[in-house]
């Protein structure tokens, strides 16, 4: 009898507590207020912005052998058709090697393993999500960077690219402006989009022919930038050159330039290598 | 407060409750027991097998467990014990959060013939560990322990019920969400006893287990987040049946939905499910093991995201191996990692004695082992894409989904030849789907052959050897494997060995390396000394079907081991 009732007992609390907090497949998502808008940048009587919303760089760790970095890239892609002209994303390839160097297909650099390394080797696909904090896992990403997009950045930045095509060499000026007080370092990149070179899928099969996009393909002004301080109300402009080898087509390359501290990245911006300018607040122009 | 204090605190309040109880009665007896293991490295960087890069000269893992009990009678005691952990810098391969030292572990237990009661970091295992099984396994770096308190109660013979509350150690800190649990087993032969008398045992059990979390933001999509159970329940049932030499266990295991970060579906809503029919059968000289499990979607943690890097830890459960845990060096190259999220697993294990002086006996009599295991996947149809915040999958029980994922077929022959002289050999045939189990690789297929001879000059002198080879057609090429080791009882130990192939650097073979390594053992009662010097390959070292990866490593190696 006594045996009886305790599993009755036991049977009766497993059921009981077995049947709660299912979700039902209408009531999964909740909509939220992210709260971010990109505020008016209220020019002043010289035209200069008095404030400006801070973009997010995304600086996502990965490779080419990595079966779920793929996965990844919805997430990029969602943020940047939400926050056009705000998230600046760019592939690092680096961890495990590629393992051939025909036609220029190995994507990893040096470089990228340099900063792969400093990131901590974490496992991919990774992402510093402008440099607050560590790295994150994709499905971190989003809410990280909202976070971002909700702080304003003392600084704009704004780049102009000159292209000399015999030379095959871009000529990268980006100028800065401080909305308030501003320090730390100017990092300018090249990257690339639409390059086709095999990818491991997270099915476990290569595809030959996948799309990589805004892949790191060099540093303009060194691995760690230069120093740069800026005072409010100041303009100032740093200049760099870099040469593009052979095989990068300068129609897919874009300059990636911002500035970053112990706090993070300040702010950043992208602009085509050729004869496409670009302002801090996303706008293009030929 | 820091966990340390708190753990520091609780080990205080029970050091005070045992030294006073001591002190009231004469009649008791007081014991200190306790253990320190030290494993030391002193590292030196070496690119052709690539080594690390370290900052620090030495590193190393200790632990010091000190334990105190106060004995009343057989049945009736107090116990409490602490751990102290030194990971300050730890060995190679240990999750970022590994790194720290203080207090890991400690508790007060009170014990009676019938009752009792743990406050404090414990372990615990319901049935197979389905739904509930935490444990410390230090070469994996994994000590789950639950923060909280247990108790037992075995209200009559062959009843044994268990309720728990507690929050799971996540290296140096705990995780929020709040594990509770109570498991019933009834030994059906001490309550009926016809049953028992008739040498027929049988065991029920049943578990339950609640995870209470709090609510945290996990964006679906830009503008939306999930809406997350705050309670996740898993239940186990389970029959044991024993009779002369069969053993039978059937066992199932099912959890509500529990939307946790994971590589292939993310954050979905899914139930988890898990069970397994196992039988044995034994008789002198003769054993026979077959046993099936089918796991979907079971990995059950005590946190919804997942720490970078830190991939074994926060595990409520954990489901049994089906793959052996291989000793040889080159058997052991490339162990499988059990896959709680969807497998399909096989076990058949037969074993024979051929008696003395028979055909195939022998003079000394010979063993043999047969070993087979089979891990597959399971059928997987994506449902709304198997995005978060969707059922992910949908699944048919016994079909089997794309590719295998680890086969082992393997023959153990011992045979003693002669007084002195004892020869072991062994012969596997592997299929280990390294694109599923590491990520990249694809199948890798191999034969290995092992022979271990040991020959006893006399008492005091033993020496054995192994010589073993791996042969496959995968680019990570063939392995060779030799290694002497020189008993001197009761004192010491020699050992030298080498293992040879490829080194696989951040994913690219080179050329092949030698793993050179020789170690010197002292052992004197309690105390154990380890000195070594050597090179390691980078692999991944398992226990129990869970895994670590282990970068390679070259050194100095000190050991030192006491119980007391």
């Amino acid at each position: 009898m006594k045996i009886k009732s305790i599993i009755y007992a036991v049977a009766c609390t497993v059921l009981a507590l077995a049947s709660c907090d299912e979700v039902d497949k209408a009531d999964r998502y909740i909509e939220v207020d992210t709260g971010i808008v990109a505020p008016p940048e209220n020019p002043d009587d010289t035209g200069r912005p008095t404030s400006v919303q801070r973009a997010v760089l995304i600086e996502d760790f990965t490779g080419q052998m990595c079966v779920n970095c793929p996965n990844a890239v919805p997430v990029i892609e969602q943020l940047e058709e939400a926050y056009p002209g705000k998230v600046v994303a760019v592939a690092i390839h680096s961890g495990m090697v590629f393992p051939s160097t025909i036609g220029n297909l190995a994507l990893q650099t040096d470089l990228g393993e340099q900063y792969y390394k400093d990131a901590g080797s974490p496992a991919q696909p990774a992402g510093r999500i402008g440099r607050v904090g560590g790295t994150y896992l994709p499905d971190r990403w989003i809410l990280q960077a909202q976070g971002i997009l909700r702080m304003q950045s003392p600084v704009a930045l704004k780049i102009n690219n000159v292209y000399d095509e015999t030379a095959r060499k871009v000529t990268v000026s980006v100028e800065t402006y401080g909305v308030e007080v501003a320090s730390g370092n100017l990092q300018m990149w090249l990257v690339e989009d639409g390059i086709v070179a095999p990818q491991i899928m997270p099915s476990g099969t290569a595809d030959i022919n996948y799309m990589h996009n805004h892949v790191l393909r060099t540093a303009v002004n060194g691995a760690h930038g230069e120093p740069i301080a800026i005072a409010k109300g100041e303009d100032k402009t740093v200049t760099a050159e870099a040469v593009l080898a052979d095989h990068w087509k300068a129609e897919n390359m874009s300059v990636v330039a911002f500035v970053y501290n112990g706090d993070g990245v300040l702010h950043v911006v992208k602009a085509p290598v050729i004869a496409k300018t670009e302002t801090s607040d996303g706008d293009t122009e030929e | 407060m820091t966990i340390s204090n708190r753990l520091l605190c609780l080990l205080a309040a029970g050091c005070s409750v045992l030294m006073s109880q001591a002190q009231d009665d004469g009649q008791k007896t007081l014991t200190v027991t306790g253990s320190v293991q030290s494993d030391v490295l002193i590292p030196q960087e070496d690119s052709k097998i690539g080594t690390g890069e370290y900052s620090d000269w030495g590193l190393t893992n200790t632990y010091v467990d000190v334990n105190v009990m106060s004995k009343y009678d057989d049945n009736d005691y107090f116990d409490a014990g602490a751990r102290l952990e030194y990971l300050q810098h730890p060995l190679p391969g240990f999750d970022k959060k590994f790194k720290g030292w203080g207090l890991g572990n400690a508790y007060v237990r009170f014990h009676m013939k019938k009752f009792e009661v743990t406050a404090g970091n414990f372990y615990e295992q319901f049935g197979s560990g389905f739904i509930l099984r935490t444990y410390e396994e230090r070469s994996l770096g994994i000590d789950n322990s639950l923060l909280g308190g247990r108790v037992t109660v075995m209200p009559v013979d062959g009843v044994t019920i268990k309720a728990l509350s507690g929050k799971q150690r996540n290296y140096w800190s705990y995780n929020d969400a709040l594990i509770s649990g109570a498991d019933v087993e009834i030994g059906l032969d001490r309550l009926i006893r016809p049953l028992g008398e008739s040498g027929t045992y049988l065991t029920l059990g049943a578990s339950f287990v609640n995870k209470h979390d709090g609510d945290e933001v996990i964006m679906s999509d830009v503008n939306h987040r999930l809406n997350l159970p705050r309670n996740v329940n898993a239940f186990d049932v389970r029959a044991r049946l024993q009779k002369g030499g069969l053993n039978l266990l059937a066992e199932y295991a099912q959890k509500t939905q529990d939307p946790v970060y994971d590589k292939l579906y993310p954050y979905i809503y899914r139930k988890g499910y898990v069970a397994m029919l196992s039988g044995s059968y034994s008789k002198r000289g003769m054993s026979l093991l077959l046993q099936a499990k089918r796991s979907d979607n079971m990995a059950f943690k005590s946190r919804r995201t997942l720490d970078e890097g830190a991939l074994t830890s926060s595990f409520i459960n954990h489901l049994p191996a089906f793959t052996l845990d291989h000793t040889y060096a080159l058997a052991a190259l490339y162990p499988y990692a059990t896959n709680a999220n969807g497998e399909w697993a096989y076990q058949a294990e037969l074993g024979y004695n051929f008696r003395k002086n028979t055909l195939l006996g022998g003079k000394y009599g010979t063993k043999v082992k047969l070993n087979y295991s089979h891990v597959h996947g399971i059928n997987r149809t994506d449902r709304d894409g198997g995005v978060p915040g969707s059922d992910g999958y949908g699944s048919s029980f016994w079909k089997w989904g794309d590719g295998m994922y680890y086969q082992d077929l393997d023959v153990q022959v011992e045979k003693k030849l002669s007084r002195q002289f004892k020869l072991n050999l062994m012969y596997m045939n592997q299929f280990y789907n390294q694109t599923v189990v590491e990520g990249h690789g694809g199948m890798i297929h191999s034969d290995i052959f092992v022979a271990e001879g040991k020959y006893q000059f006399n008492r005091k002198l033993t020496l054995r050897g192994e010589a073993q080879y791996l042969s496959t057609d995968h680019e990570s090429g063939d392995w060779m494997f030799g290694l002497l080791e020189l008993s001197i009882l009761p004192r010491f130990m020699v050992t030298v060995s080498d293992m040879y192939g490829r080194p696989d650097i951040d994913g690219a073979y080179q050329d092949k390396e030698h793993y050179y390594s020789g170690y010197v053992t002292y052992t004197n009662g309690g105390h154990r000394l380890q000195l070594g010097y050597g090179r390691t390959r980078a692999g991944y070292n398992c226990s129990g079907g869970v895994c670590r990866y282990v970068p390679a490593s070259k050194g100095v190696t000190v050991s030192y081991n006491y119980n007391f």
